[in-house]
């Protein structure tokens, strides 16, 4: 009973380092000797170290391993999107700020008037023959009328 | 005080790599990732238990640290100053959580990516059983810690980082970070000492 309730000096918050250390094998060979020589004499210290050690095995069952294949990639990437001009930022912002919405009406009636009437490019182009041959008569036309003119002249 | 500056900067090779990032050399920054890009991303991955959120956190560190390179000043080590990045980081993700309220348990997070921990061999069912609910009992018992007591055990433990060295991540004093960890261990020591 005595010795549960007796709790070492080494054990308080000021002076726990030491045993904390020792249980992380992160003591110099010298101080390691001398705490071991107390914990040999001292069983608190000594329930402390074993329930420190244990402790600390238990959170090397801990063991990440894990590494992210594409983390380098992924990183680069942001990076490089960063680097980005302002302008390019600026101009998607803009357009993403831009609401489409009031545009959809006209497209929708733009698409209706292509569907029932749609451009019809033989008839534009027999169109286009039609006005050029009487462009052609017209100017055979005026050339004999010239011609007429001149005769009547002499 | 600018002669201990200087000789810091040459004994710390990481704060010379990222002296060299900051004069543009992209290759330098590739070197700095190649070195801490596990440690931390493992670090995180224990802070807040979730691989994926671990890995973006990761990227949110390193991302910063590119982002600062202009200004950087080797006024500390270079690990000091990634580490603080990534603890703030993942504070701020468990503090957000924590507002969230989601009810989502941190073991439950975890189930998404730490199934690679179990890779050596072929071992039992019931060795696999054994190692995973000592495992989770880990997990739950660090979860519990709090926040700053959470963050100085794994440095200490994990990424064997010296008592300054954490109380510089924290921005606490050493005497904060030794009292610190005498809780943490405390606390683990009542939960964990059956289960190794």
């Amino acid at each position: 009973m005595t010795e549960q309730r007796f709790r070492c000096p080494l054990q308080s918050e000021e002076n726990a380092q030491l045993l904390l250390d020792y249980c992380a094998r992160r003591l110099d060979p010298s101080r390691r000797a001398a705490l071991e020589a107390h914990i040999g004499l001292c069983p608190s210290c000594r329930e402390f170290s074993q329930a420190q050690r244990l402790v600390w095995e238990a959170l090397d069952a801990w063991d990440s391993s894990g590494g992210a294949a594409d983390f380098d990639r992924r990183l680069y990437q942001r990076i490089s999107e960063e680097r980005k001009p302002p302008w390019a930022d600026r101009l998607t912002a803009w357009t993403a700020e831009i609401s489409w919405k009031p545009a959809l009406p006209a497209a929708a009636a733009l698409a209706l008037w292509v569907t029932f009437f749609p451009v019809r490019p033989t008839e534009e182009a027999e169109g286009f023959e039609r006005v050029a041959a009487e462009q052609v008569e017209g100017a055979l036309e005026d050339l004999d009328m010239l011609q007429q003119l001149k005769l009547n002249l002499q | 005080m600018a002669v201990a500056a200087v000789l810091k900067a040459v004994l710390d090779a990481d704060a010379a790599l990222m002296l060299r990032v900051r004069d543009g050399d992209s290759s330098s920054f590739n070197l700095l990732l190649e070195r801490h890009r596990t440690p931390v991303i493992h670090f995180l991955f224990r802070m807040v238990q979730n691989q994926a959120i671990a890995e973006e956190l990761a990227q949110e560190a390193f991302l910063r640290v590119y982002r600062s390179r202009a200004s950087y000043e080797p006024s500390a080590k270079f690990t000091t100053w990634l580490f603080r990045i990534a603890t703030n980081l993942a504070f701020n993700w468990i503090r957000d959580q924590r507002s969230r309220k989601s009810q989502e348990s941190l073991q439950d997070l975890s189930a998404s990516g730490d199934t690679h921990h179990l890779c050596d061999g072929q071992p039992s069912v019931e060795s696999v059983l054994v190692h995973e609910v000592k495992l989770n009992e880990v997990r739950e018992a660090i979860s519990r810690l709090p926040d700053k007591q959470r963050a100085a055990v794994l440095m200490h433990k994990y990424e064997e980082m010296e008592y300054s060295h954490i109380a510089r991540v924290l921005g606490c004093s050493e005497s904060a970070v030794k009292s610190l960890l005498f809780r943490a261990y405390e606390s683990l020591r009542a939960r964990l000492a059956q289960y190794a």
